[in-house]
């Protein structure tokens, strides 16, 4: 299953857990789930990009997932490298 | 095992297809267009830096001969909107707010009124005619004065977006904060044999664009609006101008112009709006141009910041642990690149425990614009300063302890993430085996060392290639070309379709042209648009065999591409291999015309490292130093046209120089900044420097068909601390605060002495 890890500022929305594994056979059910089960995180993963396997992705919700594909939520940088907000 | 691909195009160095053009001065800048009937706009700004606006009255500017229209904020819609931009959102409200400010003037030089007329003179003289009642309230012109208790608020509404959430959100001038840690870093630090801290600060300071913002706006009887400008994007002018003004942006075109310049600093809209409210409202096309001054005072600049940074190593040089508190200006409006510094500060090194946080704090200054690897040249001062610090305190050889912390594949980022393959260590060989490294320093000068990072960024990209009936062919893209990507383009062109670069034509198109295309900015252009042509160029190639099978009357599984040509699979004396100008001499009676067209939207590039060597002659008896050699070592991906991968090198490395040396904002206490003109804000020219010399590393960028990575924006990461190390190296003294200008120098060497 896919291994979800989650950095020092959204581990106070899983209960501390820095890693999970989740089946989802693409990011858009992979975030329902975790939503699911850490609602807190609903907003935060929203203003996030993601990670698949090291590639960073801002639009991802159709991209597929693979058994062992290993996902982390990063802040997004504007085009041109402005704000992160 | 691997093997490395061979080009025939790919890493030659023809001459750029724009470079005559720009030469002769034939080549048209933002500048350069007029139109019959045209009119001049000219922005009536703010001679206070933090104002109450009280009324405006226009009635005498409407007077003066000449005068078509007079507008104010109240003339321009504030939208609450925010436009998505590749992986981030500018917020509109505050760009239109910037445009012409509502209820507060926040900087001095923010725009009040607008004015034109049909003459530049009539239009100024208007502009000074325009009666603004200010009530004028104390500037906050540094972050240590806007997060004071009591500090003057520059917006009333401002709460903290912050992450972990804060307890008292605002009213306050912290617009963001933001924090990223791994391990134990109280426990990291109780672990050090050395432990370091030092707050490090850097001055407010400009892109610097030879050519100002300009802009062309012409508004047809049908309600179709036509924009000429220069900028980084010309699908964001577009969909920015139809946000902010509430217009379809379908009757909105957009035609970029060369451009002189940009830096980051061409990403915002300043400009076009108002010139299509002119426009609209006097039915004259309306033509702006910032003055230099202009520029200065209301365009760019990058933050200003104050960095505390702590670092604890072992005896052997391990780095144990780090922490920083970074604060970044974000000028009247929040959006400073402080998180983007954050996850820059320790991007090189494996830390097991940090702490870092950031603060986006807002100030009466211009808005921030990003500038090259926005927020990541500051961190790096700090972070790259600490580590000479400890490598000279525990007599450890500087690219040692950089390279016994440095990151490789695999290891995790400050953010998260694992690295993929990165090139770092193969920098830092370049850097231990160069000349420049090996050579004795002389008597006199410091020698520096500095490392730096950034993201390389992907977003979406088009791109068309025509295929002419003579064998030539065209290639069409939506970037403007800042750093030489149409001759990479081409050149990507020629090597897919075996054709001389000389015969592809590359194009910058106009928004009604070009596919949607992202901003030239991130060092994405050759990436992701050149993946695009790349893509296209391979449409093409298809295409072409399947107009070979039609020549041979065999099945095109029958045919494949080899070597820029087209070839049977079973050859016969009818069926030889056809090259693309035989194939595309039969284009009319095969099917017609062949165009090869691609989109994508490729994930982030493999990020760039980069290390810089700085010689540096002081002079103590004046402060005065100048830089007597230097070297820049990056990790390339992929060199497509290299001459213009180093220049981009020497570019960034030269703005790096002129950052550290010289470069700043000077404010009087009422917030009028005292040196808007090049004569005094003083920015390096050819004759200040030597040649930069540069090596490039060339460890490919993983999914790029040819292992691109962006190369635009690191160079100037390192050469802020490479020049202070350099300094320190030469005088004994640890300067922390830029720029090290002669007074600044003469006074701290005079003191330490």
């Amino acid at each position: 299953m896919p291994i979800v890890h989650f950095s020092s500022t959204l581990t106070r929305h899983t209960g501390g857990l820095e890693q999970i594994t989740m089946d989802a056979p693409r990011v858009k059910e992979l975030i329902a789930a975790i939503v699911a089960r850490f609602p807190g995180l609903e907003h935060e993963i929203e203003t996030l990009a993601i990670a698949i396997d090291g590639e960073v992705r801002p639009d991802a919700a159709y991209e597929t997932l693979m058994p062992l594909s290993e996902i982390y939520f990063v802040p997004k940088i504007a085009g041109g490298g402005g704000g992160i907000r | 095992m691997s093997t490395t691909p061979t080009y025939t195009a790919i890493g030659t160095r023809p001459v750029r297809h724009d470079g005559v053009d720009k030469v002769t001065g034939r080549a048209n800048y933002g500048a350069d267009l007029s139109l019959p009937g045209m009119l001049f706009g000219v922005v009536v700004r703010s001679p206070h830096a933090h104002a109450r606006i009280v009324s405006i009255d226009t009635s005498e500017a409407a007077k003066v001969p000449g005068v078509k229209g007079v507008i104010t904020g109240r003339d321009v819609p504030l939208v609450d909107a925010k436009l998505g931009m590749g992986e981030g959102a500018m917020d509109l409200k505050d760009m239109s707010d910037n445009l012409l400010a509502r209820e507060k003037a926040l900087y001095h030089g923010h725009a009040v009124a607008a004015v034109a007329a049909t003459t530049l003179s009539a239009a100024r003289e208007a502009a000074g005619l325009v009666k603004v009642q200010y009530d004028v309230l104390e500037p906050v012109l540094s972050v240590d004065r806007a997060m004071e208790p009591g500090a003057p608020i520059l917006h009333e509404t401002m709460v903290t977006q912050a992450r972990p959430p804060v307890e008292k959100a605002g009213p306050t001038n912290v617009a963001a904060r933001m924090e990223m840690k791994r391990g134990d870093v109280e426990q990291g630090f109780a672990e050090a044999d050395l432990v370091v801290e030092r707050v490090f600060r850097t001055p407010t300071s400009h892109q610097g664009y030879i050519e100002p913002h300009a802009c062309l706006a012409r508004v047809n009887e049908d309600g179709r609006i036509n924009i000429w400008t220069s900028t980084q994007g010309p699908f964001l002018v577009r969909d920015a101008t139809a946000m902010i003004l509430g217009l379809d942006a379908a009757n909105i075109k957009v035609t970029p112009s060369e451009i002189g310049g940009g830096f980051g600093g061409k990403i915002p809209v300043y400009l076009e709006p108002l010139a299509v409210v002119l426009a609209r409202m006097t039915q004259r096309p309306v033509k702006m141009v910032m003055t230099r001054d202009e520029v200065f005072r209301a365009s760019g600049p990058t933050s200003a910041t104050k960095i505390r940074m702590k670092m604890g190593a072992k005896k052997d040089g391990t780095i144990v642990a780090a922490s920083a508190s970074l604060y970044y200006e974000a000028g009247a409006y929040g959006g400073s690149p402080a998180g983007a510094g954050m996850m820059c500060a320790f991007a090189p090194y494996t830390i097991p425990n940090f702490f870092i946080e950031a603060y986006d704090v807002v100030v009466n200054k211009p808005k921030v614009a990003a500038y090259r690897a926005p927020g990541s040249p500051m961190a790096a001062l700090a972070t790259e300063s600490l580590i000479d610090e400890i490598a000279g305190t525990l007599g450890i050889d500087k690219v040692e302890i950089r390279m016994k912390n440095a990151v490789k594949e695999g290891d995790k980022a400050p953010f998260g993430p694992p690295y993929g393959r990165i090139g770092f260590l193969e920098v830092l060989d370049k850097v231990r085996d160069s000349a420049h490294w090996k050579s004795a320093v002389a008597p006199g000068v410091g020698r520096g060392l500095a490392c730096g990072f950034w993201f390389n960024a992907g977003m979406s990209s088009s791109a068309t290639v025509t295929l002419g009936a003579d064998g030539s062919a065209a290639v069409v893209t939506g970037n403007p070309d800042i750093g030489g990507t149409r001759a990479a383009q081409a050149l990507m062109v020629a090597e897919e379709l075996g054709i001389p670069v000389e015969r592809v034509r590359p194009i910058v198109a106009d928004t009604d042209t070009a596919g949607f295309t992202e901003i030239t900015a991130g060092s994405r252009t050759c990436y992701a648009t050149g993946w695009a042509v790349v893509e296209a160029s391979r449409d093409v190639r298809e295409q072409l065999r399947a107009r070979a099978a039609k020549v041979w009357g065999v099945p095109v599984e029958e045919t494949r591409w080899e070597h820029g040509q087209v070839v049977p699979v079973n050859p016969s004396a009818e069926r030889q291999p056809l090259t693309v100008p035989e194939i595309a001499s039969k284009l009319v009676k095969t099917g017609g015309p062949v165009i090869g067209r691609a989109s994508v939207n490729p994930p982030m590039a493999g990020p760039a490292f980069a290390a810089h060597i700085c010689d540096l002659e002081v002079d103590r008896e004046t402060g005065r130093s100048r830089v007597v050699r230097y070297t820049a070592v990056q990790d390339v991906g992929k060199a497509i046209h290299p001459s213009y991968v180093e220049g981009q090198m020497q570019g960034g490395a030269s703005q790096g120089v002129g950052w550290a040396l010289n470069e700043e904002y000077i404010y009087n206490t009422q917030g009028v900044m005292e040196n808007a003109g090049f004569l005094d804000y003083r920015m390096p020219v050819a004759s200040d420097l030597p040649m930069i010399d540069t090596i490039l590393v060339e460890v490919p960028s993983p999914g790029h068909p040819y292992g691109v990575r962006g190369v635009g924006e690191v160079p100037i990461v390192p050469p802020l601390a490479a020049v202070a190390n350099a300094m320190a190296d030469a005088t004994g003294v640890r300067f922390t605060e830029l720029p090290l200008s002669p007074p600044r120098v003469l006074e701290q060497l005079t003191r330490e002495a």
